[in-house]
């Protein structure tokens, strides 16, 4: 046991003493999440943040369009910004600008008419998350101004010129009501008791690049017999009176210390540099990570069988660990991926411990949740640990 | 011409190595395929959208429960996003609990009434945490819905606030006009300008998966040419009468070569397999790729110039392509990042390249790729620049 033990010191080690594994292992998972959790939607426009502007280009100069503009000022999220149709679309072709709303000729009028509507029009760039947001915000003061003027046509159609209901009266009033915010709403509702604090978007990244960097460092540690191979320190350490288990183990132990060394530091950066909630059971995600983990060894193991050189498994893993972390929704939550891509996930490691993560985090969920994707982990492992003894014993 | 003789044999090099090409060709195309596939739902493209389901439940027994599960949860277009199941009020908060669906819309008793008294009404929604995104367009779609509802009621206060009451009799007749009123007529549409595309999610990744396997052959080209002078090929080369400017020359030409089949390769399977748009300026592509090649591979020489060895190259290469590559929006659309991550963009080869394919692919012509071809022009022709110097103050040295 202490022989293990030694190699397994050593193995670590060996690691950390490089500098390039610390910058690798700990300041790029932080980089990735930062960045990507900003992207979707981290930063958002929710504190203080300047308002996402669009250029609103006024052809048609009517009172409705100016009370339109007027009521587009008052958007919490976005910032209209009056511009001629020349310098709108300069902007938009200069990609300064992520949409460009317009007031076609003929919109006040038509409005009031109800007859063939001469639509708003609406430009946007690609990569339209924003844009979709700018969307709806217009079409939502749009919505009420068009009911204001609905009142007042009802009102001048149904009533007698002399009734008091004057089309302007009905209008102002109409507004008025509408000042006061919609009387229809929307109540969201917990169904569980779990709280929900910390931005979404660095949740979702700082959950991902956890995963998808502590698999890099276990895929390539374990990949490390390669390079003990290459330089012929595995045969010297045969020589020694040291078993083959002994050394295996203390290899993977080490191996395995290292990837938990790795997650608590990066589990810990979430919540403190991140603000991540990462749930209230621990005893579920020791266990969910433990089996995510193993199969992830079991992974590097399968993948250090079919090629000969650390180099060679280093070009592999790279595009083997970033085409499965997109599959298994490291990059981005599943829900809004393709059905196909959704049964991928299930095929990857990244996709079963997302699945055991969001139970545990955002459901708020415990132990018993996180059993079967624990188990179908474990089951990974043995079929990766089965598939690389395998391979390693064809390619001798 | 001793530069072109090893451009050729790199590139024969590179040809035969069966791994490489499966890295530098297949793996953007696999990485095109997934993104497209994944994206196609955000970037408003239909057809590939995930149905999920919501349960329903109404309490009120007035006509608003039934218009919103028949018109709107009922319609076409909701209906090909969202299956709804009906349930029961504690059987609808159970299968969201457990998972089974992804909200639940419960009308509360008396809703109609309220919002036909003039009183403030509520819908209440039950969602699953853990799918946030999908919480969002069943909120989207109620919506619509609570705000059409507005409209009438609004309007229907507002002509009795004016004529001090409506006379009882006249009520239906304002109803009903106020409802044909309101649910009249486009507001707004979506659109682009004459001879202009939206860019879809497939090709904005084929373009994005490009630039960023790009750098990666750059970076294959900077260990190659550091492993040359590990490995001594590089000194015996420097016995023979060749000299150092043009073993760069050779180099910078052979990874240029490389890369332009690589784009190639990319550019004729994504076209013919997936039916990717690329625009229709041939021109436009030509000089644009033509320049992004050469400023990658422009890079990649003058990083060998400095690198220390190819290990170092390699582990900080790799980390350094993808941070471009999310800085110059390969992987996230650069738009959706906050302003300074976007200036931060702009000092990336991929972030350059990238805004010019997506011109092209909005319809555009070569002119309009004018400025990106003309950046990346000259950042090549500074790193190579930079690539000659060093090797003054380092004769002997380093590479």
């Amino acid at each position: 046991m202490k022989k293990v033990l030694a190699l397994t010191l050593n193995q670590i080690k060996k690691s950390v003493s490089q500098k390039l594994f610390l910058v690798v292992m700990l300041l790029s998972p932080l980089l990735f999440t930062w960045l990507i959790g900003m992207a979707l939607g981290g930063s958002g426009t929710a504190q203080g943040s300047a308002r996402t502007p669009y250029y609103l280009v006024d052809k048609d100069r009517s009172e409705i369009s100016a009370l339109l503009a007027a009521d587009l000022r008052q958007s919490t999220g976005f910032k209209p910004v009056p511009a001629g149709e020349e310098k709108a679309f300069q902007a938009l072709d200069d990609r300064k600008v992520i949409a460009v709303a317009v007031i076609p000729a003929g919109f006040g009028a038509k409005l009031k008419e109800n007859e063939d509507p001469v639509p708003l029009e609406f430009y946007s760039l690609e990569g339209r998350l924003e844009s979709v947001a700018i969307k709806q915000d217009i079409s939502d003061f749009l919505t009420r101004l068009k009911a204001s003027v609905a009142a007042a046509n009802v009102a001048e159609t149904v009533f007698e010129p002399g009734e008091n209901a004057g089309w302007q009266k009905v209008f102002a009033r109409s507004r008025e009501e509408w000042a006061e915010g919609s009387p229809v709403t929307i109540g969201e509702r917990d169904i569980g008791e779990q709280e929900k604090e910390s931005v979404p978007g660095f949740t979702q990244s700082s959950l991902g690049f956890t995963v998808m960097f502590v698999m890099f460092t276990l895929v390539l540690s374990v990949g490390g017999i390669l390079e003990e191979r290459e330089q012929r320190t595995w045969n010297r350490l045969l020589l020694t009176p040291t078993s083959r288990a002994q050394i295996l183990g203390g290899f993977f132990l080490g191996s395995f210390v290292l990837g938990c060394i790795q997650l608590a530091l990066l589990v810990l950066a979430g919540k403190f540099l991140f603000g991540v909630n990462w749930g209230s059971s621990v005893p579920g995600l020791l266990i969910l990570m433990t089996a995510y983990m193993l199969a992830v060894m079991g992974l590097g193991t399968f993948l250090a069988g079919l090629v000969r050189t650390q180099r060679q498994l280093q070009a592999l893993s790279t595009i083997v660990i970033i085409s499965t972390s997109m599959l298994g929704g490291v990059y981005w939550p599943l829900e809004i991926a393709s059905p196909v891509m959704q049964a991928a996930a299930k095929f990857t490691p990244q996709g079963w411990v997302m699945a055991g993560l969001t139970d545990l985090i955002y459901r708020g969920k415990d132990l018993a949740s996180i059993l079967l994707p624990a188990a179908v982990l474990a089951g990974m492992a043995a079929v990766f640990f089965v598939a690389g003894v395998v391979s390693v014993k064809l390619a001798r | 011409m001793k530069f072109v003789h090893i451009a050729f044999k790199d590139l024969r090099i590179s040809l035969r190595d069966k791994k490489g090409i499966a890295l530098t060709i297949l793996m953007p195309l696999i990485l095109i395929f997934i993104l497209g596939l994944t994206f196609d739902s955000r970037f408003g493209d239909s057809g590939s959208v995930s149905k999920y389901k919501v349960a329903f439940f109404a309490k009120d027994k007035g006509f608003l429960a039934k218009t919103l599960r028949q018109d709107v949860f009922g319609s076409k277009e909701i209906s090909k996003m969202i299956e709804v199941v009906d349930t029961t009020e504690q059987a609808g908060k159970d299968m969201v609990a457990k998972g089974e669906v992804s909200a639940f819309v419960l009308v509360p008793e008396g809703f109609t009434d309220q919002v036909m008294r003039g009183e403030k009404a509520e819908l209440e929604l039950y969602s699953d945490p853990g799918k946030p995104w999908r919480r969002e367009i069943t909120k989207a779609v109620l919506d619509s819905f609570t705000s059409q509802v507005a409209a009438i009621q609004t309007g229907f206060e507002a002509i009795d606030a004016v004529t001090n009451g409506i006379d009882p009799r006249l009520i239906p007749a304002v109803m009903e006009k106020l409802k044909a009123e309101n649910g009249t007529g486009e507001l707004m549409r979506e659109t682009t300008r004459a001879g202009r595309r939206q860019v879809s999610a497939f090709q904005y990744y084929a373009a994005g998966m490009t630039v960023m396997f790009l750098l990666f052959t750059a970076l294959a080209g900077t260990k190659s040419m550091l492993e040359e002078k590990e490995a001594g090929t590089f000194g015996r080369l420097l016995i023979t009468p060749t000299q150092k400017a043009s073993f760069l020359a050779g180099k910078f030409l052979g990874i240029m070569l490389v890369s332009l089949l690589q784009v190639l390769a990319i550019y004729l399977v994504t076209r013919l397999l997936f039916k990717v748009d690329w625009g229709s300026s041939l021109p436009g592509l030509a000089l644009l790729s033509l320049a992004a090649v050469a400023a990658c591979a422009a890079m990649a020489v003058f990083v060998a110039t400095i690198a220390k060895s190819s290990k170092t190259a390699d582990a900080i290469g790799s980390i350094v392509v993808q941070v471009m590559a999310l800085l110059g929006g390969s992987m996230v659309p650069l738009m959706v990042m906050p302003k300074f991550l976007q200036l931060l963009g702009k000092g990336t080869i991929n972030g350059w390249a990238l805004t010019g394919y997506l011109k092209l692919m909005e319809g555009r012509d070569y002119t309009a790729v004018l400025p990106e071809a003309s950046v990346l022009a000259l950042i090549a022709a500074v790193f190579l620049a930079f690539s000659l110097l060093g090797l003054r103050f380092q004769e002997g040295g380093r590479i």
